[in-house]
């Protein structure tokens, strides 16, 4: 009887709990050579992380040709430690589908799969999902999401595709892609195009504007937050370039003069990582305070559904990453965990 | 359908004649807008032009890999025809050293080796082929037997899907067998092209070091004439030294490459990385002399963005004689014209070319200019002062630049330079324009029609009535205005009165002109009808019932909107989708049934409660929140369920934004007479019921709320908009309604449970 009155007991204190939600850590790694140092290898197995989304290549439309063609493939110098899941990422540019004739959409899909086939044989890690990326717009998102529904067809594995905020906020007029999870880009939330925005990477109270559409969206979603910085450079008024992995350490020289929290006028032309400035260029540094980070990771995992989600920081090559303490990153990931 | 659209079709004024049907601007949908400037400098304006002239004038249309590698195969074409004193033509040089096999390259050598053996017929028909049969050209033969040999290897299959054939033990292999032959080859040009396999083959294979170690060994063994052969070898080696981590010297040669070879242009410009000051310093230290000085600054130049004022007087003090120099020129011109013209100009919704223009940088540009015509060292002063002109022109001195381009044009011999200038001087009279009348108008449509500047340059559409926006604005010629930049339709998601009565006034007109029948009409017909619908439509939305009706009344029935809706119809719940009614009503319609109702209801008195609570439903029900939405409105849209000033919405593509009929004072105020007046216990509580509805929604769409349409929590209620839901709950809690409501409505439900 007594054992009949525990099993009891256990049953009811079980029934009333919610089931834990776990959180896959991930990262994207976005560079078109695959070189893992043993430092960086340390870092990913510090954090524990658990998959990452690796760029294979872009699909890109090729006027001269009037062909979709890869580009960037990637080249692999050495690999990932085998127990991590590789998720095979395809950047496709809206301008493809803008252009694709719907009869070349099975073509493309036929080698697409088979790229990624032929690239991922370079591989023993397991690989279960295939990601696409694109920025669709009203007028492609019929061809990119039959280009989905035809590439479901041809490979078996889970389809996931990356969402915009924007998407979610007008998903009425955007649609919803036809995939098995999506991947929330929870960052690139303000105008860069302009200069008065302050961060165009990560600003939460853009972001906050989003989070109620969030658990309305009809898909399952996934997290990548930003670990990027980059300079963005306005010449007369104009965005004329961003500059990749910048740190804020760069602008500190007599050629630059701060004119605000995080806007430089260049007071004489010079080079920056390849590119030449000219005087009376603006540049806004923008990069991911860790603060903001933990503010993002707060505000989302508030504002999602009780699931079990992969939360990915996007990328793993930049400076930041190796700025940030694993302790911080750990918490980042940890806030989506619910006991 | 992006912006683009506008750009081509916008202002299409008659494009054969004004008989035909003349089309302004129309859209459909989804609008992308691009933010390029007008520009008015001819393609192809240098007439003898550099080799750089077609890289930095139509950049962006060039960069592609594939046009570099028809480039390259077309140089290499005419050079084999030049060392063989055009003995073959170059259709057969092509088919020979780019299509033919390799067992038919072998076939040809037996052939050459033995005068009795024939060419098989497909090498008989090419001229080059029988040449080299014929002069036993065996180290020729040999060179493109190895160079077939190294193909596969070292060129782009095709297809951009499949990875590189690339076997490098082959490679090695062959580049051995190169090395031999090298030294056996007795011609000079023969042993530079057997250097050049060798050193693409080291490249690609990988083997970096020995790129170096093979150029330094090889090259000073030949002594070929100058050919362009160099240049690509140049090419290889600067892209070993590059992958050996010295991208500064690397850069050198890439600079050097890009200022004297176009076929291998675009793989420089590419390749050039300069990361700091400090490399760049070290790259000038590389340069043996003023040219080649000057040679890294028009690599310098020749990016997009640049701003190469800095670069143009580099490389004129380095090399005033440089023939790069006026196509930096005309580049730089490019970028100001984008920047500065039109600046005073109505700028259409989205577009940005309101950007903050250097005037010190365009001042800066003109006396560099005036001070290279002053000095008369560069080749083609015309250009130079033709520029002069238009820079006073961008800089806003009309009145002197007409001056300067009526002076040019008198000494300017060049016919292209001439007719530049006629381009410059109508730009100039359209930007001079300063008041519309009926001649001016007329003038226009003479412009659209038969100008043949206008006709050479597709900025002058937008140009033209750009500018004419603004002047009708001024004017305040509203419709005109809007017209000039967007077509009947952009009015549909917000119909702006003004815009409608000034269009419409067109029609009131004796006579119109060309250009007026233009903006009234789409596809040739006369838009009356529909501009007479989107005023009524105005006037339903502000309840002008009355207005409306006199003019929807105008419009012939056949013509008229019909719906199939009861909006007398009460509902708990809204749907976006309704049940189609059998009934088929016409706005006018409708207007009289809510008139009549109104006016019953006045009439019945006390006794109005049921004609009031009717046109309460009408109201509400024909409101964005209602089933019959589009009785007012042409298009409604779920994204704009929260505050949007005045009602209107920002609505990407919609140069009006898109106002939604959200206002519910006049649902309120017949559901608060119904509720008053009524007899009935019943009625009383459906009228408090549709009115908590219309404050749950006012309060929705306030300034303050946070509701979310997407959000699965009921929204928590403000005290002050809760007015019915307590009346409901309290006054009418014994009706069978609220026994009803309180079953069928989750979130009144919830409301009702706080008061308790």
């Amino acid at each position: 009887m007594r054992k009949y009155v525990l099993l009891y007991i256990l049953l009811i204190s079980f029934s009333c709990q919610k089931p834990k939600v776990k959180t896959i850590k991930a990262l994207y790694h976005w560079t078109s050579n695959l070189e893992v140092s043993d430092e960086k290898s340390h870092q990913i197995q510090n954090l524990g992380v658990q998959k990452i989304y690796l760029r294979y290549f872009d699909i890109d439309w090729n006027e001269e040709a009037q062909k979709a063609i890869p580009k960037g493939i990637l080249s692999i110098t050495n690999n990932i430690i085998d127990s991590i899941e590789i998720i095979p990422t395809i950047f496709i540019t809206n301008r493809t589908f803008v252009n694709i004739p719907k009869a070349q959409l099975f073509p493309l899909v036929k080698k697409t799969n088979q790229k990624i086939l032929e690239i991922s044989k370079s591989f023993q890690n397991h690989i279960s999902e295939i990601q696409f990326d694109c920025d669709w717009t009203v007028s492609t998102k019929e061809k990119y999401f039959e280009f989905l529904s035809l590439f479901k067809k041809v490979n078996a594995n889970f389809i996931s595709s990356t969402i915009r905020l924007h998407q979610v906020k007008f998903l009425e007029k955007t649609g919803v892609p036809p995939v098995n999870r999506g991947m929330l880009m929870y960052y690139n939330m303000g105008e860069v195009k302009k200069m008065s925005t302050e961060n165009s990477i990560l600003d939460n109270e853009i972001g906050s504007k989003y989070l109620s559409k969030l658990n309305k969206y009809p898909l399952s979603l996934d997290i990548a937050l930003p670990l990027y910085s980059w300079a963005v450079v306005f010449r007369d008024g104009k965005l004329i370039r961003l500059i990749n992995d910048v740190l804020e350490s760069d602008f500190v020289t007599t050629k630059y003069l701060k004119i605000s929290k995080n806007h430089y006028k260049v007071l004489k032309s010079t080079f920056l990582y390849g590119s030449y400035l000219y005087e009376d260029d603006i540049v806004r540094f923008e990069t991911v305070m860790k603060t903001d980070l933990l503010e993002a990771a707060n505000l989302l995992s508030k504002n999602l559904p009780r699931d079990d989600r992969t939360i990915s920081f996007y990328h793993m090559d930049s400076k930041l990453i190796n700025q940030y303490e694993t302790e911080l990153l750990q918490k980042v990931y940890h806030s989506f965990n619910f006991n | 359908m992006k912006l683009n659209f506008y750009k081509k079709s916008i202002i299409l004024l008659i494009l054969i004649d004004f008989i035909a049907p003349i089309r302004i601007a129309q859209s459909c949908g989804w609008v992308e807008y691009d933010e390029t400037g007008y520009t008015f400098l001819l393609n192809g304006l240098i007439e003898t032009p550099s080799p750089i002239a077609p890289f930095i004038m139509k950049y962006l249309d060039l960069i592609d890999d594939e046009k570099e590698v028809k480039t390259h195969q077309k140089a290499n074409v005419s050079e084999w025809e030049t060392r063989f004193c055009k003995k073959a033509n170059t259709k057969d040089i092509h088919q020979l050293v780019f299509k033919m096999p390799l067992a038919q390259m072998e076939l040809l050598k037996t052939a050459a080796v033995n005068s009795k053996i024939k060419l098989p017929t497909v090498l008989q028909r090419n001229s080059f082929a029988r040449h080299l049969k014929t002069n036993k050209c065996l180290e020729v033969i040999d060179y493109l037997i190895y160079a077939k040999k190294c193909e596969p290897h070292v060129v782009f299959s095709g297809n951009y899907w499949d990875r590189p054939n690339r076997n490098i033990m082959e490679m090695v292999l062959l580049l051995e067998e190169g090395r031999k032959i090298f030294d056996k080859t007795k011609s000079d040009y023969v042993k530079l092209r057997y250097a050049y396999q060798i050193i693409r083959l080291a490249h690609y294979a990988g083997k970096y070091q020995q790129v170096l170690m093979l150029y330094d060994e090889l090259m000073p063994k030949v002594h070929a004439d100058p050919s362009i052969i160099n240049f690509w070898i140049k090419g290889h080696l600067a892209g070993a030294i590059k992958s050996l981590g010295d991208n500064v010297k690397a850069s050198y040669i890439f600079a050097q490459i890009f200022d004297k070879y176009p076929g291998k242009r675009i793989s420089a410009f590419r390749s050039f990385e300069i990361n700091n000051d400090k490399e760049w310093e070290q790259c000038k230290l590389l340069a043996k002399n003023n040219q080649e000085k000057a040679a890294l600054f028009v690599i310098r130049a020749a990016d997009d963005e640049s701003k190469a004022l800095e670069e143009l007087n580099e490389i004129y003090k380095l090399d005033p004689k440089n023939v790069h120099l006026k196509e930096i020129l005309i580049n730089e011109v490019r970028k100001l014209e984008s920047l500065f013209l039109g600046t005073d100009f109505k700028q259409k919704p989205g577009l940005s070319r309101k950007l903050s223009p250097d005037a010190k940088y365009l001042v800066k540009m003109q006396k560099f200019v005036q001070t290279v015509i002053n000095e008369k060292k560069v080749q083609d002063l015309d250009i130079w002062k033709l520029t002069d002109g238009y820079l006073t022109f961008l800089r806003g001195d009309f009145y002197e630049a007409e001056k300067d381009f009526k002076k040019y044009k008198k000494t300017i011999k060049s016919q292209k330079l001439l007719e530049q200038l006629d381009i410059f001087l109508l730009a100039l009279k359209i930007n001079m324009l300063n008041e519309i009348d009926n001649e001016v108008e007329d003038e226009i449509a003479d412009i659209v029609k038969s100008n043949k500047e206008y006709k050479k340059i597709p900025s002058f559409r937008d140009f033209l009535f750009d500018r004419l926006a603004s002047l009708y604005e001024k004017e305040g010629n509203e419709g005109k205005s809007f017209r000039c930049q967007n077509p009947i339709d952009a009015l549909k998601p917000n119909p702006k009165r003004i815009i409608i009565e000034d269009l419409l006034d067109i029609f009131e007109k004796k006579e119109m002109t060309k250009l007026e029948r233009a903006f009234v009409s789409e596809d040739g017909k006369l838009m009356k009808n529909l501009l007479l619908q989107l005023k009524g439509v105005d006037l339903m939305s502000s309840f002008q019932f009355e207005a409306a009706k006199m003019v929807l009344n105008q419009v012939p029935r056949k013509e008229r909107s019909i719906f199939k809706v009861n909006l007398f119809r009460d509902r708990i719940k809204d749907y976006v989708n309704y049940t189609v009614d059998t009934n088929e009503y016409t706005r006018v319609d409708i207007i009289e049934k809510m008139l009549d109702l109104d006016l019953k209801g006045k009439v019945a008195l006390e006794d109005g409660a049921p004609y009031f609570y009717k046109l309460g439903l009408a109201y509400y029900n024909i409101s964005y929140y209602g089933h019959g939405w589009n009785v007012m409105d042409y298009f409604r849209s779920g994204s704009n369920w929260s505050y949007c000033e005045n009602n209107v919405c920002s609505s990407y593509g919609d140069p009006l934004g898109n106002k939604e009929n959200k206002s519910m004072s006049k649902a309120l105020e017949f559901f608060e007479k119904a509720r008053l007046l009524a007899k009935s216990q019943e009625l009383a509580a459906k009228a408090s019921f549709m009115a908590a509805k219309c404050r749950l929604n006012e309060w929705s769409c306030s300034k303050d709320s946070e509701f979310s349409a997407y959000s699965r929590d009921i929204p928590t209620l403000p005290e002050e908009y809760n007015d019915y839901n307590k009346l409901l709950a309290t006054k009418y809690k014994n009706t069978k309604f609220y026994q009803k409501v309180i079953r069928e409505c989750l979130y009144f439900e919830h409301y009702v449970a706080k008061l308790r």
